[in-house]
């Protein structure tokens, strides 16, 4: 699995580019906007892209099939993939978060640190919900076609959380006490609720990944 | 080395069933016109695809069996694939060296260097040529058992062809090696392999020893008259020509012996496939 850390490192190593937009649209954020909780989740999900960044680079001119022929099994791929992102989101997130409680103190913005937890929080939620989605699509559709794939899924859980509400409404359920229970829980049962989602969703994602990727012909 | 017995494939519109053998210590050629199902076996070989019957043993092993261990002991080209093109050799040499334990770094460079492959250029902006050369490098620099070649001289000029071939030549200097190679360029094969097999939509459908056929088979060029009366059993295939028949023969000799009347060329690859392919038996 070396290899392969080795190898999406080199990949991004050439994406010099990415990283200095990333670097202005922080800055630019960070000294003319408000809302750091936007800064934050858009900053991290910016960077949970590489990771998708480096699946299309393999796939680029069916190159996922050679990397296939070598000392690298489709699990160890699957699995790199994973903690790839972990390893590059991560620090990501909390460097963007450290920079934006800085900045907000420096501008004296009103960002509380009650606040600022929770967004860092739903940044690694809204990440991990995103690559758990994406990531699948991707082994399974390749780039091109996880693009629409995607669109669908989203589509999808619209109008499943749509036909939800109104499923509730019909019923007489009020469906915004949920909401309520959710805001009311204590920041640490929240923190432990919200990384156990993202670990079942991880998990959840890695296997549909390993069984895509194990059917996949190149 | 390597065995794949009724090995079987359905597409669409082909359907690949093939069995053959490399023997250790063999270089073993499969030529083929595109789309005979050249690439389809080497993917089956790899893994890249799931057969539908049929059984694939590599280095003593079944295919599903093949683990990292096992692919140390593989060098692959494949002839639409490669190493990611946004990467540099810079790049690939430290995940080579975490592949594989015998990866021969430094003689890993000289080539390279030899080759005027760029360290610090992205493989995508390298020529296709270029990025054959890199395969095969890649291929050679960790004391691989068997080599899985396709189309390995492919966009390669005649100098890097002639320097690539050499380096096959010494690659099997070593006792326990073997190599299956695929080329569209016949006197690369000729040159180089112990044995070849042609496959022609999905089938084997000729197999022989290199010195067999180059000594043994021939082409004959006969008018109507005279293919009327030569020993139709000796010849394999036949073609209707402007001036008569081409025959295709693995008796060479016995026509030189006792039709010396009839011109006959010596075999070589490309006739052989283009015999075997368009003519009647």
């Amino acid at each position: 699995m070396k290899g392969l850390f080795m190898k999406d490192f080199g990949l991004v190593k050439g994406q010099k580019q990415f990283f200095a937009v990333i670097l202005i649209m922080m800055m630019v954020f960070m000294t003319t906007y408000t809302n750091f909780a936007f800064i934050i989740a858009y900053i991290t999900i910016m960077i949970g892209v590489l990771t998708l960044t480096t699946i299309s680079y393999d796939e680029f001119e069916n190159g996922m099939g050679y990397l296939f022929t070598l000392p690298v099994s489709r699990r160890e791929y699957v699995a790199e993939k994973y903690l790839f992102s972990i390893m590059t989101t991560l620090p990501g997130l909390a460097l963007v978060s450290v920079f934006s409680f800085a900045f907000s103190r420096i501008r004296e913005i009103d960002f509380p640190v009650g606040e600022w937890v929770l967004s860092v929080v739903i940044s690694f939620f809204l990440v991990t919900a995103v690559l758990s989605i994406v990531i699948p699509l991707q082994l399974r559709f390749g780039a091109d076609k996880s693009r629409v794939a995607l669109m669908i899924v989203w589509g999808t859980g619209i109008i499943a959380g749509y036909l939800g509400i109104k499923v509730c409404e019909a019923l007489g359920i009020d469906w915004k006490t949920g909401i309520d229970w959710i805001y009311g829980m204590k920041p640490g049962a929240a923190l432990a609720g919200i990384a156990v989602i993202c670990g079942i969703l991880m998990v959840i994602s890695y296997l549909f990944s390993l069984r895509f990727i194990e059917k996949r012909e190149f | 080395m390597l065995r794949l017995t009724k090995v079987r494939k359905e597409y669409e519109g082909f359907s690949l069933d093939c069995s053959l053998k490399v023997q250790e210590g063999c270089v073993t050629g499969l030529i083929g016109k595109n789309g005979a199902g050249k690439s389809t076996t080497f993917k089956a070989i790899l893994g890249l695809l799931k057969t539908d019957g049929g059984s694939i043993e590599i280095l003593g092993k079944p295919v599903h069996e093949i683990g990292n261990k096992e692919k140390e002991n593989i060098g692959v080209v494949m002839s639409d694939a490669g190493f990611s093109g946004y990467l540099t050799i810079q790049d690939l040499i430290p995940m080579l060296k975490s592949m594989y334990r015998n990866f021969h770094e430094e003689e890993f460079q000289r080539k390279c260097k030899n080759f005027r492959l760029p360290m610090n250029k992205k493989i995508k902006e390298f020529s296709t040529g270029m990025k054959r050369k890199l395969q095969v490098l890649a291929a050679l620099t960790h004391e691989a058992r068997l080599l899985i070649l396709d189309e390995p001289t492919a966009g390669l000029d005649v100098v890097a062809r002639d320097e690539l071939l050499d380096m096959l030549r010494s690659y099997m200097e070593q006792e326990g090696r073997s190599i299956l190679v695929s080329s569209h360029i016949s006197s690369d094969l000729e040159g180089l392999c112990d044995d070849i097999y042609m496959i022609d939509d999905g089938k084997i459908v000729f197999y022989e020893e290199t010195d067999v056929l180059l000594d043994r088979y021939g082409i004959l060029k006969v008018t109507p008259a005279q293919f009327e009366r030569i020993e139709q059993e000796q010849i394999l295939r036949h073609k209707k020509e402007e001036f008569g028949y081409s025959c295709l023969t693995d008796q060479r000799q016995f026509f030189q012996e006792n039709y010396p009347d009839i011109a006959i060329e010596k075999g070589n690859i490309d006739e052989l496939m283009m015999m075997m392919i368009r003519g009647e038996k």
